[in-house]
């Protein structure tokens, strides 16, 4: 294995002051790291005391013994179950939209030359500008009587339209989808011209297998961040039945739960995301660089 | 010049040939067409006239008028817009017609054009060279041997340098290969003086060579033709439009393009019906031989170009309208709607239930006059100090130094993730919990230090709350920022950091002077992110202190929150609404202008 010398040349590291301020600087970090740790750390431990000890000063890490029944109760008690399954038609709906919508104008976008294409794609991508919390307000109202309220409307509160409809719509998946396009080679598709396939065809057979890998890393972008999303589900669901699962936790809070149980679902709400990005992780970190550089 | 009147399928022979059921039937009326009507003959010594000397450009042509049953003059740019014959008169036509590989046949169906209006083409600039011919130095085996009529020159059998003749033996259905014999050109000789053959016609002074032998190389047809200056060059470059026609008009015909020309003229005067699908393949012969000067051929790409885009514009702007509705319709609902309606509402005193009233701008002028909306504004800035104070350099040098490590870098990275990769929600609920007064872990900790109260209000006292939701954004946004950061260390050439080392610099000037100049676009964009990310603060300062205490916390998001569905005033919220959008617009423009300093997207 190669190694990629860093700012401090080989020689350097040799140098006893150096070496000193590594060893140091390395207890710091891990200093650091063990300190992010401990709230992880405290949240199990909380979720596995027994109730009755919750109020005791000063806390403890350790009662005695694992008491595993917060959990048995969150599942019970909380329609925990209820909610992970609202949260994921929830994450589907969403990422399938997105996916459909931004994969199609992104091709649209990089491929066809449609029309007024410029026009439209900074109208798209000045969405991109416009935070979604400066929109709830109208959204909610748009969504209230749907699609107008001069217009024949339909009440989307509280329902799983108002809920995933207005967040399909992503300039960023756009813009992304639109670069990974442009990078397609042309004489594919007009090899898929040639030989009669329609535009649609092409998109169907040839495009979107090629473009596999970016539809999983917006897929996986799209379905945490829907996941965690919490304003607009808290805004748009009135229905305690149909609460994802970020607003039932919440929710779970403000009614007074014990601790010790809304620690166990804190830890179920937390442990689907990170066995996530264990099996993504390398898709993970390069959408969250890349989000990051961009914007 | 007397010549003979074109022989002409007679009108009625796609009918008679279609109608025709057997193929013994057709074979017979084939050959009956093909021995007595339009058995193509050789050219006679006239037919291969000089070029025509009409000072008009304008080509006229022969037609057959089959709706009206009688001869028509046409110009030749109306012939070429004419369309094409269908399949079977192709095919037809084929079984008569020589096809065009057979070069040297010369039909002689184009004289009828002739009889009238000479056809607009130049006579091949064929010059053949006989070394030495003046001295006439035939071989005699070639006198001898095979008799040769005056009028039809045998072509040579032999290598005698004798580059090509342009008229065919008689007989036509003679393999050409028997007759046609291509040798290399002879170089000329500054003597030799050009020698006619009988039958070709008087070359123009001035003409060009063309190399024949070269002229039906496939590799290069384009480079062997040296053509510097023919009479059709002369012209106006053809008008943009067909560019079919353009080949056509523009080009000088090489040698048995006049046959190929004879071909055409042929399927032109023989249509009978307009043709009830078009045909799929058009004859390539022209294009293959046809030979345009450079800026021709820029012409022709340039028409090309346009076909290409005429199709595009039909058929594929309808793809690509159709591929972007269903984003255009979701857009304009869910994005650009929603945008005018909250600029709209926020001109109106609007409440779900009651009167909707427009006000104008006095909701902007209650936002401008409400005491709590600067307050929200001033816990943004405070917020967004903090972050950046306490915050915003320790991830640079967490990066800086993580990236120095040698073992166990990716598992701190990961621990350091860890906090991002929990959602916000639980997150937060995490450290309510944990910053509790009562019996929460950091005061139990903090008891341990020699501090008067061990209860500190974290999120309950006004003074502190702000400074802990703060922390908890730290704890979250570090790892990702790291992450960052890391991307962008691992992106300098760390040979940089050798010629650093050779100018004798030490680890800090490297870090200052290297790492931190090649880093510093990110450091600019991850801090406009945090300015932007902290004035849209909403989830953390929801759930751990919902705007208290004493509204000590309340940002711009929990504000809008409560005005809209607490007080259900939702002008008002609107209004603050647009007021949010309006700050993080500014900073974004300013953001793109500080990445782009061209401006524009991206």
């Amino acid at each position: 294995m190669y190694y990629i010398r860093g700012l401090i040349a080989s020689s350097d590291r040799k140098r006893t002051s150096v070496r000193l301020f590594m060893w140091g600087g390395t207890f710091v970090v891990t200093l650091l790291a063990a300190l992010v740790l401990v709230p992880f750390l405290w949240m199990v431990s909380t979720s596995l005391a027994p109730a009755q000890e919750m109020f005791n000063w000063p806390p403890r890490w350790f009662y005695g013994q694992w008491d595993w029944s917060s959990y048995l109760i969150a599942w019970k008690h909380v329609p925990f179950a209820m909610y992970i399954f609202n949260s994921l038609i929830h994450c589907f709906g969403v990422v399938t939209g997105q996916l459909v919508l931004s994969a199609l104008a992104a091709y649209a976008f990089a491929k066809l030359q449609p029309p007024f294409g410029k026009t439209l794609l900074i109208l798209f991508l000045v969405t991109l500008m416009i935070p979604a919390e400066s929109l709830l307000v109208p959204l909610y109202l748009v969504m209230k009587s749907f699609p107008a309220e001069t217009t024949p409307n339909v009440n989307l509160v509280s329902t799983f339209w108002g809920l995933i409809l207005p967040t399909i719509v992503s300039a960023f998946n756009i813009l992304i989808m639109k670069s990974f396009f442009e990078r397609l080679p042309t004489d594919l598709i007009d090899a898929g011209r040639l030989d009669g396939c329609s535009e649609w065809m092409i998109f169907r057979k040839i495009v979107l297998p090629l473009s596999a890998p970016i539809i999983v890393v917006l897929g996986i972008f799209g379905f945490i961040t829907t996941w965690n999303s919490f304003y607009w589900p808290l805004i748009v669901l009135n229905n305690p039945k149909m609460y994802t699962l970020m607003v039932g936790v919440q929710k779970m809070v403000e009614s007074g739960e014990s601790w010790n149980i809304i620690m166990a679902v804190v830890t179920l709400t937390t442990i689907p995301t990170i066995c996530l990005y264990f099996a993504f992780q390398k898709y993970i970190v390069r959408g969250v660089v890349f989000t990051g550089l961009q914007g | 010049m007397a010549q003979k009147r074109p022989k002409r399928l007679p009108t009625d022979f796609f009918d008679r040939l279609l109608s025709n059921q057997t193929d013994d039937q057709i074979n017979d009326l084939l050959t009956s067409l093909v021995d007595e009507q339009i058995s193509p003959t050789i050219k006679a010594e006239e037919d291969l006239a000089p070029v025509s000397e009409t000072p008009d450009s304008s080509v006229v042509y022969r037609r057959f008028n089959y709706e009206k049953k009688e001869d028509t003059i046409v110009t030749r740019d109306a012939a070429l817009d004419e369309e094409p014959l269908s399949v079977d008169q192709e095919s037809a036509l084929d079984e008569i017609i020589p096809r065009t590989s057979q070069m040297q046949a010369t039909v002689q169906d184009t004289a009828g054009a002739q009889e009238q209006e000479m056809p607009p083409y130049h006579e091949p600039a064929l010059e053949v060279k006989l070394p030495g011919a003046d001295k006439l130095e035939v071989p005699p085996e070639l006198l001898t041997d095979e008799p040769q009529t005056p009028d039809v020159p045998m072509p040579p059998d032999d290598n005698l340098g004798v580059t090509i003749t342009s008229a065919p033996p008689p007989g036509l259905h003679g393999a050409p290969e028997q007759w046609v014999t291509e040798t290399p050109v002879v170089p000329d000789i500054p003597d030799a003086l050009t020698t006619e053959i009988p039958g070709m016609p008087e070359m123009p002074a001035d003409s060009e060579k063309i190399d024949v032998t070269a002229a039906f190389d496939i590799e290069k047809p384009f480079e062997t033709f040296t053509l510097d200056e023919t009479p059709a060059m002369t012209e106006e470059p053809p008008a943009i439009g067909e560019p079919e026609a353009a080949f056509a008009a523009s080009v000088p015909l090489p040698a048995h393009e006049e046959m190929v020309r004879a071909r055409m003229n042929a399927r032109w005067t023989r249509r009978q019906r307009k043709p009830k699908k078009p045909k799929l393949a058009q004859p390539s012969a022209p294009i293959a031989v046809a030979l345009p000067r450079p800026d021709t051929i820029s012409n022709i790409l340039g028409e090309m170009d346009k076909a290409e885009e005429k199709y595009r514009f039909t058929k594929l702007n309808k793809a690509a309208l159709m591929f972007l509705l269903p984003a255009f319709i979701a857009f304009s609902l869910f994005s650009w709607y929603p945008m005018i309606k909250g600029l709209i509402i926020s001109f109106y005193e609007y409440h779900p239930i009651g009167e909707t009233t427009f006000i104008g701008f006095q909701n902007y002028a209650r936002a401008f006059q409400d005491e709590m909306f600067w307050g929200t504004l001033l816990h943004a800035a405070s917020f967004c100090i903090l972050v950046l104070l306490l915050g915003f350099l320790l991830p640079i040098m967490l990066s800086i130094f993580l990236n120095e490590m040698r073992f166990g870098k990716g598992i701190l990275k990961f621990i350091f993730f860890l906090p991002f990769l929990m959602p916000t929600v639980p997150a937060a609920i995490l450290w309510k919990w944990i910053m509790d007064q009562g019996v929460g872990l950091l005061n139990s900790v903090l008891s341990f230090l020699p501090l008067a109260d061990p209860h500190i209000g974290w999120l309950t006292s006004p003074k502190l709350a702000l400074l802990s939701i703060v922390l908890v954004y730290i704890w979250r946004n570090t790892g990702w920022a790291i992450l960052i950061y890391s991307a962008a260390l691992g992106n300098i050439d760390e040979t940089i950091y050798e010629e650093a080392e050779i100018d004798g610099a030490t680890i800090w000037q490297k870090i200052k002077h290297v790492t931190l100049p090649s880093i510093r676009v990110v450091i600019g964009v991850m801090l406009i992110i945090t300015i932007i990310n902290t004035i849209q603060l909403f989830t953390e300062v929801y759930i751990m202190t919902n705007g208290g205490p004493m509204n000590a916390t309340e940002v711009i998001a929990t504000y809008i929150y409560k005005q809209a569905f607490f007080y259900m005033d939702l002008g008002y919220a609107s209004a603050l609404s647009m007021l949010m959008l309006l700050m993080l617009l500014i900073i974004t423009i300013f953001r793109i202008r500080r990445l782009n300093p061209e401006g524009g997207m991206r």
